[in-house]
């Protein structure tokens, strides 16, 4: 039976406001709260960040009320700008990287959540390990059948180009976990992260492995539960289109049978 | 929204394959219980669930054929996505419009 509403437990409730300064450019940012330790419902703690002595990117805010205001705030981050993928978040309702997105063009309020529907460890950390099995179970590695021996694997300009919009993705799990659909099945339901890598070595024209990868997705749960939805394509930070290789995918396994 | 909307509309049409089929029914079973489901059926409510059943009919439609050219693999350049989207519904808002004011008129 579906569960339309979270369990007791799990519902947030109003937070604790924390002081801070208040200045000239105030803003306040709203903050999902839970800590595995305590045996408390999740909360959105309020916060005051002066905008004038703060950097201009979520991340900045972030990193700013963990140093001054309150340091058991408990987030990913690393490269602070838009390649490392861990300080992906739910930030004003739309899934992205932290560090890349300009507070600014947040309005109002800034609201943060950990990635939906994901399970929470602590604060804004969510578990990705069932994420990142996924990403295995489509072995992204390059697959040979002849011995290469110590030369190269050329591919011509053309063939590289068909990786453009694939290799670039950073796995930070914005799409996937942005996807109704995902939501849903995300037990057999592969998502769009693990489906855009399973494209890019499908198209690797270097990879003798394309029929056997096409084989392995052709099933209701582990490809077809994408209807398309596009909110992969919608929230992806670095601007890559999943929606668009799940479709490469569909089509080539439709046009191998 | 217009993807759940797709899935909503195809729901509501196999709930209206049993006010057809109950139609047929009716029709079969003779004049007296034939007008009586036409007297039901335009009452307000009756007209509004027919309402419901042509938008339905007609978007579901149409939004299939937004499917079709996704899967021959056309059209999912966000720009296209939302301008399919947007003419998708804009035009089975005037079909429906056009279906039911012949109907009615």
């Amino acid at each position: 039976m579906a569960n339309l509403r979270l369990p007791k437990d799990s519902r947030v409730r109003p937070g604790r406001t924390h002081g801070g300064e208040i200045g000239a450019e105030n803003r306040e940012f709203q903050i999902y709260r839970w800590d595995p330790d305590k045996n408390e419902n999740p909360r959105l703690d309020v916060f005051h960040v002066d905008l004038k002595n703060c950097g201009p990117m979520v991340l900045d805010a972030v990193i700013k009320i963990k140093n001054e205001t309150d340091s058991t705030l408990t987030f990913r981050r690393s490269c602070r700008e838009g390649i490392c993928g861990s300080c992906a978040m739910n930030i004003d309702g739309v899934n992205t990287l932290a560090c890349t997105k300009p507070i600014k063009e947040v309005k109002g309020k800034v609201k943060i959540y950990p990635l939906p529907h994901m399970p929470v460890i602590k604060d804004l950390v969510s578990d990705l390990t069932h994420f990142f099995q996924q990403l295995a179970s489509v072995e992204p590695w390059l697959k040979t059948n002849e011995s290469t021996g110590l030369t190269e694997s050329t591919q011509t300009v053309d063939e590289r180009k068909r990786l453009d919009g694939s290799y670039e993705c950073i796995l930070c799990a914005c799409c996937s976990t942005s996807c109704p659909s995902y939501w849903w099945n995300s037990e057999r339901y592969l998502g769009p992260a693990a489906l855009l890598q399973a494209y890019r070595w499908i198209v690797d024209s270097r990879d003798r492995a394309t029929e056997d990868r096409l084989d392995q997705l052709d099933d209701t749960f582990k490809l077809y539960r994408c209807h398309t939805i596009m909110n992969c394509t919608n929230a992806c930070p670095k601007g890559l289109n999943p929606a668009k290789a799940i479709g490469q995918i569909k089509k080539m396994i439709a046009r191998s049978q | 929204m217009l993807s759940i909307l797709h899935r909503a509309t195809g729901l509501f049409l196999v709930l209206g394959l049993i006010v057809i089929c109950s139609w047929l029914v009716c029709v079969a079973l003779g004049e007296e219980s034939f007008q009586m489901f036409n007297s039901i059926g335009s009452t307000l409510a009756g007209k509004i669930l027919s309402l419901g059943l042509v938008f339905s009919l007609v978007y579901h439609c149409f939004n299939g054929i937004r499917h079709l050219v996704w899967d021959c693999g056309y059209g999912f350049e966000l720009t296209s996505v939302y301008l399919s989207g947007g003419i998708v519904f804009l035009l089975s808002i005037v079909v429906t419009l056009l279906i039911v004011v012949r109907a009615w008129l």
